[in-house]
């Protein structure tokens, strides 16, 4: 059975947005880079619960959406996300999911342009990795200062 | 051989002045691109492909853009065969599906006679095309498609890419994209157009026929900047269709794109050529290329092994115009490979029947068929000579769990494209399904 895809963030009305960008708010950053209080506004936007696995260093949240896209956050001890992935038939809302970082995302993803399928980006303040076909969106996003010590970026899968 | 005929200014300055094409124009189309053609066919199936960095347009704007490969294709108004257009510099994409072209190098009179279908309820329907770095918006149209002088498909949605006087781009268009760049216009796209003959029949499929899908269909209170538009459901044969699956001939079971070999230090340009149909006619023959399937759902994927990593979220993308893979070779600035000697790396290439994600990487693939063990090159793109198109060495990195074979690695190495629920003459294997001759 094909997954149904509802789409990652159906009808995300301003309001909403708005009221989820608020409930994320930290004094730095929304989504990554903010609290764990910002999965609980994900969790309601993708449709799916929040399942999460306890690692020697940081607490895997694992939502899988409505849309059969799995969204990953990787939160540190101290309850920031420092990390997100991304897998299957829909694309998240990279606004909403990136926070402030999704500014700092845009300008690199457009000085950093690889053609319509892949954004790869390396900088000191941001690490992203998409790959967007025709009917799937994958991708891994995070802030290198904000990873734990010890932690690989390959297992932030 | 010149596929550039008129710059895409001109053509938008000479709008009304273009109209006298169709047969005419089709024919000068194969009588220039049998030339180029291997075998001798009793139909005309070949389109010129150019690789010359772009149109004047394209080139003045952005700099000449390596390894994108261009067709040149005619668009009439639906069962019109003299209110038509040849489009130069459109790009083929084997990752995406349907024809999409830009408005601002359509004539005017061409435009005025591709009105979007409407809903029931009448209103005009546009479509969001969502890619990783911007996405595209404008209207739906009807067309006839003329790929040479024998195939033409006849009532084929096409997506018209507008952002002059059409409703504002919905928020959940740019939500479902990477970023909020508009790709609107020939310099923004790097091409007139996108030529998308992977191996679906249409663009979303049966998940829009069954629900909304923020991101793709849409119907919107009018057709100009005063509109406003929302999601819609879409039928499958309202979809944007593989144009090359809608004709009438034997050539709708796929494509094969042949490149040519050329010296790895790169060409200021090459031809190739872009053949309708596989095994159908005396000149696109599966021959002893290896298949490789591709997963059914969302039939892209295929298997790449690649320095003792195995990337199940792999594809062949001849839209894509660099090898684009993460490495330990030593990157530029730009992220582009840059080491200090041209290296020479080895892979292994293997057909999926399946996959399925987890987060990016996690991605679980069903291996299936030949495995190919395969070399290709990654040069300096720091040492490039900056006027060439063809750059055979050219990667870059890319994106976890996968490996984007882009259009460097198909230089000498012929690809097939066999269509969903196809099979190529000659070959019991149903599609979808790719194929290489390595």
């Amino acid at each position: 059975m094909k997954p149904r895809d509802t789409g990652i963030l159906p009808r995300l009305t301003g309001a909403l947005l708005c009221a989820a960008v608020l409930a994320t708010s930290r004094p730095a950053h929304a989504a990554l880079g903010a609290g764990l209080d910002s999965l609980v506004g994900d969790q309601a936007i993708l449709g799916g619960a929040d399942v999460v696995t306890p690692m020697t260093t940081y607490d895997l949240h694992e939502i899988k959406a409505a849309s059969g896209t799995t969204v990953r956050e990787y939160v540190s001890r101290e309850g920031t996300v420092f990390a997100v992935s991304w897998g299957g038939p829909s694309h998240p809302n990279l606004q909403q999911l990136l926070g402030n970082s999704y500014s700092t995302y845009q300008a690199a993803a457009r000085a950093h342009r690889r053609g319509h399928h892949i954004v790869s980006i390396n900088t000191p303040d941001l690490v992203a990795s998409v790959l967007r076909l025709q009917r799937t969106s994958s991708g891994q996003i995070y802030v290198p200062a904000l990873v734990p010590q010890g932690v690989a970026a390959a297992s932030l899968r | 051989m010149s596929v550039r005929v008129l710059s895409v200014a001109l053509l938008a300055m000479a709008a009304s002045a273009l109209c006298a094409c169709g047969g005419g124009s089709g024919s000068s189309l194969s009588s220039s691109t049998s030339g180029s053609s291997s075998g001798s066919s009793a139909t005309s199936n070949t389109l010129a492909i150019t690789i010359d960095g772009g149109s004047a347009a394209i080139v003045q704007a952005d700099g000449i853009i390596p390894n994108f490969a261009y067709v040149s294709v005619t668009i009439c108004a639906n069962g019109s065969t003299s209110n038509c257009q040849s489009i130069d510099h459109v790009q083929i994409d084997t990752q995406s599906v349907g024809l999409r072209i830009m408005g601002s190098v359509l004539s005017a009179s061409l435009l005025a006679a591709l009105p979007p279908p409407t809903t029931s309820g009448g209103q005009p329907i546009f479509e969001c095309a969502p890619f990783a770095d911007g996405y595209s918006w404008g209207p739906l149209a009807t067309a006839t498609i003329e790929f040479t002088s024998d195939e033409t498909a006849s009532s084929v949605p096409i997506q018209i890419i507008e952002d002059v006087n059409v409703p504002a781009v919905p928020a959940d268009c740019v939500n479902a994209a990477g970023t909020d760049y508009a790709e609107s216009t020939p310099a923004t796209f790097g091409a007139n157009g996108i030529l998308g003959v992977g191996t679906l029949l249409q663009d979303c499929g049966a998940d829009c026929a069954e629900e909304t899908i923020p991101g793709s269909y849409y119907a919107c209170t009018s057709a100009t900047s005063s509109g406003t538009c929302s999601d819609i459901t879409m039928s499958v044969a309202g979809q944007l269709q593989n144009p090359v699956a809608v004709l009438s001939s034997a050539d709708k079971n796929g494509v094969e794109i042949v490149l040519p070999a050329i010296s790895l230090t790169g060409a200021l340009t090459a031809s190739g050529t872009l053949y309708l149909g596989v095994g159908t006619e005396s000149n696109n023959a599966l021959g002893s290329a290896t298949v490789f399937q591709v997963d059914s759902l969302y039939g892209q994927f295929l298997d790449t092994q690649y320095a003792g990593v195995d990337l199940p979220g792999s594809v062949l993308d001849i839209g894509s115009n660099a090898y684009f893979f993460n490495s330990s070779i030593v990157q530029c600035s730009s992220g582009f490979y840059c080491p200090s000697g041209a290296l020479t790396e080895a892979a292994v290439i293997q057909g999926e029947s399946s996959v399925t994600f987890e987060g990016q990487t996690a991605i679980e693939g069903v291996r299936t068929g030949a495995q190919l063990p395969v070399q290709f090159d990654i040069g300096n793109a720091g040492s490039f000579n900056g006027s060439f198109a063809a750059l055979p060495e050219l990667g870059a990195t890319g994106s976890n769990g996968s490996f984007d074979w882009g259009l460097p690695f198909f230089y000498g190495k012929p690809l097939f494209v066999v269509f969903q629920g196809q099979s190529a003459v000659g070959s019991s294997q149903v599609g979808p399904y790719m194929a290489l001759v390595y």
